[in-house]
C-alpha cells in the first residue's frame, strides 16, 4: 500500500486534458520546482558572514547584553561585585575567542551562550576558590570577608540573604526568571535543562524565598 | 514560633497559587483552586506571603551598571583590535 502512494505523483503535478479528460504530466511546475530546491533560499540558508562581519554583530550583541549579564554575575556573587564584573569580562573574551575559532556562530541565541557562560564561569570561580581554601591558602572567593552593603538602587538586603542561602541552581533561576523575566524556554537553553526541572526548581525556590522573607521581616518587628 | 513554620499550600493547588500570587491568574476552571484556597487558612497564609515576595522583587529597581559595562566593552574592543593587528 505505501509503495502504491509513491508510484503516484502529487496531483499539482498533473495537467488535465480538457478533451478526453486524461491527466498528463506538468512539466512547467515540474521544472519550477526543481529550480527552487536547486537554488538555496538565503533568508532560510544565509551565507556564512566572514569573521569581520561576525566579530562586529558579537560586538553589537554584547553591548546589549552586558547589562543583563552584569545583574546576573552581581546577584551570583553578591557581595563581591568585581568578581561579578570579573566573571562577565571572561565569558565576554571566551565567547571572543570562540568566535575566531568557529566554534560559536553568531546568532540570536549568543546571548543565551554568554548567559550561560557567566554561569558556568561562575561555578568554576567557585570550585576554584573552594579548592584553594581547602588546601588552605587565601580563598580568592572571600565572600565572608567582605561586609554586604546594600546599594542604592539594587535589591534589599533582606532578599539578598534570602537569596544567597539558596543553593546555586535555584538561585540561578531566581534570578533568570523572576529578576531578569526571561521565559522558562530560554532558561531552560541558557542552562540546558528540561522545562520541567525549571519550573520546578523555581517553585521550590520560590517557596523558600518566600518563607525566608517571612520570617525575615518578623524576626525585624 | 510562628514566624518559625514553613508554609506551603496543598499540594493540589499549588499551580494555582503561585500564579495568583505572581499576578497571572490562569482562566475560570480554576474555580476550584478559588473555592479551595477560599476556606483554607494554610493556603491563604501562604498566598500571602508568596506574594509579599513578589511584592519585594517589584519594588527593587536595577542597579547602574554604566562603568562596568564600559570597562568591559572597551575590553573587549582593545581584544579585537589586538587580535586584527
Amino acid at each position: 500500500m505505501k509503495s502504491l502512494r509513491y508510484k503516484v505523483p502529487p496531483k499539482c503535478f498533473l495537467r488535465r486534458n480538457p478533451q478526453n479528460g486524461t491527466h498528463h504530466a506538468n512539466t512547467a511546475l515540474i521544472t519550477q520546482q526543481s529550480k527552487m530546491s536547486a537554488t538555496i533560499n538565503p533568508a532560510i540558508y544565509p551565507s556564512k558572514p566572514s569573521s569581520e562581519d561576525a566579530l562586529h554583530k558579537y560586538e553589537r550583541i554584547v553591548e546589549e547584553a552586558i547589562p543583563s549579564l552584569l545583574r546576573i554575575a552581581r546577584r551570583l556573587t553578591w557581595p563581591d561585585h568585581d568578581l561579578g564584573a570579573d566573571i562577565v569580562q571572561d565569558a565576554v573574551l571566551k565567547g571572543l575567542r570562540a568566535i575566531k575559532s568557529n566554534k560559536l556562530e553568531v546568532s540570536c541565541k549568543t546571548t543565551s551562550w554568554l548567559k550561560q557562560a557567566v554561569y558556568l564561569e561562575f561555578l568554576m570561580q567557585k570550585r576554584d576558590a573552594k579548592r584553594l581554601s581547602f588546601l588552605g591558602s587565601e580563598s580568592l572567593d572571600s565572600n565572608a570577608a567582605i561586609t554586604p552593603q546594600p546599594f542604592a538602587n539594587d535589591l534589599s538586603l533582606e532578599l539578598r540573604n534570602a537569596l544567597d542561602e539558596l543553593p546555586d541552581e535555584q538561585r540561578i533561576l531566581v534570578i533568570l526568571v523572576d529578576l531578569e523575566e526571561l521565559e522558562y524556554q530560554e532558561v531552560s537553553d541558557v542552562l540546558q535543562i528540561p522545562i520541567g526541572t525549571v519550573r520546578s526548581r523555581l517553585s521550590r525556590a520560590r517557596w523558600k524565598l518566600a518563607n525566608r522573607l517571612h520570617h525575615l521581616s518578623g524576626e525585624s518587628k | 514560633m510562628k514566624h518559625a513554620q514553613n508554609v506551603t499550600p496543598c499540594r493540589h493547588v499549588r499551580k494555582y497559587v503561585e500564579n495568583q500570587a505572581s499576578g497571572h491568574p490562569q482562566k475560570w476552571w480554576n474555580f476550584i483552586g478559588w473555592l479551595h484556597v477560599r476556606s483554607c487558612p494554610q493556603c491563604q497564609e501562604a498566598m500571602n506571603r508568596l506574594r509579599d515576595y513578589f511584592q519585594t522583587l517589584t519594588k527593587d529597581s536595577e542597579p547602574s551598571l554604566e562603568d562596568e559595562s564600559k570597562k568591559i566593552m572597551n575590553t573587549l574592543r582593545q581584544k579585537m583590535c589586538d587580535d586584527n593587528e
